[in-house]
């Protein structure tokens, strides 16, 4: 009997622990991201971060992929995303590093977790030539 | 009467002068118990687990600690491990475990670029051991083993059972070398063979680990924020060959003899090559040893007592033997400190004359 609880217990703490897994990354929900794009520790004015719902593996450098993008002003390095679920997301950002003069690109996988699905989350973006 | 499932005990129990039905009664118990699924003291390996089973209903609790020196670092991965007879062929077990192994990040040096020019020069690479880590909650580890063949005689038998695992761990590993109990979540599954003659047993395990890939973060050389990187581990295959020799008793007097037994095992395991990738796309080219496919084989001697045939104690130091593990540094010192807890109507005494 005490065993069942415990089995019972553990399952629940796992199904628990899960549930952040049960979000599905995509829009109408309540969380931001905002998303700064770094070369380095250099910000990239003017970057383009596509975003992918959804998704926690790189979906590919055509940007045709994404869902929604957004891009900077010529003066920041920053785009937000609003009205996020939970989820899974795959950011990839493009800019151009104008004191190498070569484009720059890189992603990162993002998890808005459940308990966080109505937070304003931050996450740098790094982009490499 | 479960007692009796764990010590080898129906060939050496002397006829007792008491012929009181009680007495009767608890004989043939204990022989149909060694017939269900006994489990013999010397087949309680230290670190490889034999093909029987534990009896159903019996809950098992282990606390096991593994440690080794790293340069000035002692590093230690601390395991709970609970474990529970099913049904009578039937053993699982959830294993808790907390290490000072790793970082929530990877170390620096691991995975880098390098500017040279206008050129980018990618690279994995050697990183300074005996860094300080915090102890972090390494993950949850699932197994189960179920016991398909049993071929029992006098005094000897020979036993198979598949066993299938599977973990949740999230650590900075940073090795290709896979575990699934501490390192690096995943699966796994085996065969288990274990043979038993008189006062030896001998045990070989066979099975496979697909890890899953740590998505952790590099430090950037040249200041910048850290860089996602995902380290996906080598896909390992594993081989284990345990002795277990029982040393004392001879003969059993009373259940509450206590046990005394040698261990030597051997634990091989062969891996791929990670791979390892940052940006999303870059897939860094593999440049040190830690993170190549390798193999080796530790041995491990150790010696075991086991009291009132229901609580063990186990040390076993580990040795290289054939190549090394990157994983660990030598010697490994394993202890282990194992209960059972049988059901109360079921727990019996017996004392033999």
């Amino acid at each position: 009997m005490i065993m069942k609880k415990i089995i019972l217990v553990l399952a629940f703490g796992w199904a628990a622990s899960g549930i952040s897994s049960c979000c599905k990354g995509g829009t109408g929900g309540h969380a931001s991201l905002t998303c700064n794009v770094f070369h380095h520790a250099k910000p990239i004015p003017g970057a383009t971060v596509y975003i992918k719902y959804n998704a926690s593996d790189f979906p590919g450098a055509s940007t045709s992929s994404y869902d929604a993008h957004l891009t900077a002003g010529n003066t920041s390095n920053q785009v937000i995303f609003d009205n996020l679920n939970c989820g899974d997301y795959y950011l990839y950002g493009i800019g151009y590093d104008s004191s190498l003069m070569l484009p720059v690109t890189g992603g990162l996988h993002f998890q808005i977790k459940y308990s966080e699905r109505k937070s304003a989350e931050t996450t740098t973006v790094p982009i490499t030539e | 009467m479960a007692d009796a499932e764990f010590r080898n005990t129906k060939h050496r129990i002397q006829k007792s002068q008491d012929h009181s039905f009680k007495f009767h009664f608890f004989i043939l118990a204990s022989v149909f118990c060694f017939l269900a699924s006994p489990l013999f003291s010397q087949e309680l390996f230290p670190t490889s687990e034999p093909a029987s089973t534990m009896p159903k209903g019996v809950i098992g609790v282990r606390f096991q600690d593994e440690a080794y020196q790293e340069v000035n670092q002692i590093r230690n991965a601390a395991t709970l491990r609970v474990m529970y007879g099913l049904f009578s062929r039937l053993t699982v077990m959830a294993n808790f475990t907390e290490t000072n192994h790793h970082s929530e990040d990877f170390p620096p040096g691991l995975a880098f670029h390098i500017h040279n020019g206008n050129q980018s020069i990618y690279s994995t690479g050697n990183f300074q051991r005996g860094l300080a880590y915090p102890y972090l909650f390494s993950g949850i580890d699932l197994y189960a083993k179920f016991r398909f063949l049993s071929l029992d005689g006098e005094q000897k038998h020979f036993r198979m059972a598949f066993y299938a695992e599977a973990s949740d761990v999230n650590v900075a590993h940073d090795e290709a070398e896979p575990d699934l109990l501490e390192d690096t979540k995943g699966y796994g599954g085996g065969l288990i063979l274990t043979t038993l003659y008189n006062h030896l047993a001998v045990s070989f395990t066979t099975g496979f680990i697909r890890p899953g890939k740590y998505e952790g973060y590099s430090p950037d050389l040249y200041g910048g924020p850290m860089i996602q990187t995902d380290l996906t581990y080598g896909k390992a295959w594993k081989y284990d060959l345990s002795f277990g020799y029982l040393l004392l008793p001879n003969h059993y007097h009373t259940y509450n003899e206590l046990n005394l037994n040698l261990y030597l095992e051997f634990k091989g395991k062969t891996w791929t090559e990670a791979s390892i990738v940052q940006y999303g796309f870059k897939n860094l080219p593999i440049q040190t040893p830690l993170l190549e496919s390798g193999n080796y084989v530790d041995v491990f001697p150790g010696i075991q007592i086991l009291l009132k045939s229901n609580t063990r104690i186990d040390l076993s130091v580990g040795l290289p033997l054939l190549n090394e593990s990157y994983t660990h540094f030598y010697p490994v010192y394993a202890l282990g400190i194992q209960h059972y807890f049988y059901h109360p109507n079921k727990k019996q005494d017996l004392v033999v004359p």
